[in-house]
């Protein structure tokens, strides 16, 4: 790809490694799982560092746990920073979910009951996690496929609430949205106009596959397929709404070639700029 | 319910093969995230253990591991974590007890994961080696390359692995002997298996047992009178296979 992009980039996953390097592509940034280079050497921080020298890097945890009733994990914490300190990240996130419990990991982002004993919760971990890593966080909303029954806060107003009191970033996951408000019957649009536009400092998109579950269709959060048109809407109204966003393109399975993912950046950055021009001349 | 039981609660309905919960809705879905679950375990396993997958076939392997998740849940959120006693697994997995060259299989591939991520090291400094006389053999240590392991194999790994990759179609008689001591280690990124002569086995292991080069030396002389060495050494740094000496 010739063009370089200024503010979208992708998700870089291990069977794109070498075209990655020797191609180049003119991406702004690149995103990749942070635990994948929770090991001290070897192929993954090698390959990590020669992307490095030339691209923003941004630390994607999945495994923080940060939702869990656990105390939080040093051990996984200290990885997270010494690989901060090793790569220099441009951004570090993880998901407002939890995903172990007594000690045992689940390996999937579950989501939590929005009420008020979780929101403090969250907002003293964020805080511990902010002051060990000596850096602010991401949180990222997550697709969900039940709800608590005694949820009593909008997922919209609980993850801004949990920005506002713990200091920490909002990393919009804008599939993620359409996801979850197609599942448990809400309103897209409401959960992106209820995000303040200086605390969302990062957009995702990706694609999502459906499955029948006793006899309803269920939106699965699966990362193998290009955005669809009804996400691209719901990006051109998140983009107008909150401004220019570094955008991220998640693809983790049944992954595309390289170019086809690059160009689903390309297209991110173009309706970035549609959209947003317009808006600030009349603005 | 507090946020503690409520996800005990949740982990349990993960575990069971049943959905029903009061807690959320529609509880139907929770089998989304059990199959989320399962599959990334199962992946990782997989990933992990491909020789092992092909010599069981798939559709066992599938059952094995399944059993071996119940048994042995995930304690770290790194998923590179994960599968670290499946050869204790084999072991006492009543299915493949007549089967135990599968547990060094399994040990083999833990190990080529492990070393896969294990820390890089600097070559070891021939001159620092020029300072060092025999009457201080016994205070000081050769420190193997951290991305490297010794095993001994009892049975025959390297035609097994051939087996594996399709490289041959001879058949293996596992009882014939055939065992091999391996130097398992990771140079310019990639994976190298290296058999070792008995004396250059007795001598590396151990110096990963951290014995001191007069005890490594001792051990390695019983086994073989011949042993050199000054005649070894010289390899052992270049290849980084020893990369470090402590006093």
């Amino acid at each position: 790809m010739k063009s370089t992009l200024q503010l979208t980039g992708i998700g870089l996953r291990t069977p794109h490694y070498a075209e990655f390097l020797e191609k180049r592509p003119g991406v702004a940034w690149i995103e990749v799982h942070s635990e994948n280079y929770f090991g001290e050497g070897g192929k993954p921080l090698n390959i990590l560092e020669q992307v490095r020298r030339d691209y923003p890097v941004s630390l994607h945890g999945v495994s923080l746990s940060i939702g869990s009733a656990d105390e939080l994990n040093w051990n996984h914490l200290k990885k997270l920073r010494d690989l901060s300190h090793r790569i220099k990240p441009c951004l570090i996130s993880d998901h407002l979910c939890w995903s172990s419990i007594n000690g045992h990991y689940l390996h999937d982002l579950l989501p939590i009951p929005y009420t008020e004993e979780a929101l403090q919760h969250v907002v003293e971990r964020i805080k511990q996690i902010q002051d060990y890593l000596q850096q602010q966080i991401l949180i990222e909303n997550i697709s969900s496929y039940v709800e608590y029954n005694n949820s009593a806060i909008p997922e919209c107003e609980f993850l801004s609430e949990v920005a506002k009191q713990s200091g920490c970033g909002i990393l919009l996951d804008v599939n993620n949205i359409y996801v979850s408000a197609s599942n448990m019957g809400h309103n897209p649009d409401k959960f992106i106009y209820a995000m303040a536009p200086d605390i969302v400092q990062e957009i995702h998109l990706a694609g999502f596959s459906t499955s029948n579950i006793n006899g309803k269709e269920v939106m699965i959060d699966s990362h193998n397929r290009p955005v669809i048109p009804a996400v691209w809407d719901l990006y051109r109204k998140a983009v107008s709404h909150l401004g220019l966003k570094p955008t991220i393109i998640e693809w983790d399975s049944d992954l595309p070639s390289l170019e086809t993912l690059c160009l689903e950046a390309y297209r991110a950055e173009t309706i970035m700029r549609e959209i947003y021009v317009p808006a600030k001349r009349t603005g | 319910m507090s946020l503690q039981n409520e996800q005990a609660e949740f982990a349990e309905v993960l575990f069971a093969e049943d959905e029903h919960t009061d807690s959320v809705i529609p509880s139907q879905n929770m089998i989304i995230y059990r199959n989320n679950m399962m599959t990334n375990l199962k992946q990782t396993l997989h990933n992990t253990y491909p020789m092992i997958a092909k010599l069981v076939g798939e559709d066992f392997f599938r059952v094995a591991i399944k059993e071996y998740i119940h048994l042995y849940p995930s304690r770290s959120g790194n998923l590179h974590d994960y599968g670290e006693y499946f050869s204790d697994f084999l072991a006492e997995y009543p299915p493949v007890k007549n089967l135990p060259y599968l547990v060094e299989v399994a040990k083999l591939e833990w190990a080529c994961h492990q070393l896969h991520f294990a820390s890089d090291h600097a070559a070891l400094d021939m001159k620092s080696l020029a300072a060092i006389a025999p009457e201080q053999y016994d205070q000081i240590h050769f420190v193997l390359h951290p991305a490297s392991r010794i095993i001994k194999f009892h049975y025959p790994i390297l035609q097994i692995i051939d087996l594996c990759k399709g490289a041959t179609n001879a058949q293996i008689d596992i009882n014939e002997g055939g065992g091999v001591n391996l130097l398992i280690i990771r140079r310019h990124l990639d994976i190298m298996l290296q058999p070792l002569s008995p004396a250059d086995f007795t001598f590396l292991c151990a110096l990963q047992h951290h014995n001191s080069l007069s005890e490594a030396l001792e051990e390695a002389l019983r086994v073989d009178a011949e042993f050199n060495l000054e005649a070894r050494l010289p390899a052992w740094i270049q290849d980084k296979t020893i990369v470090d000496v402590t006093r």
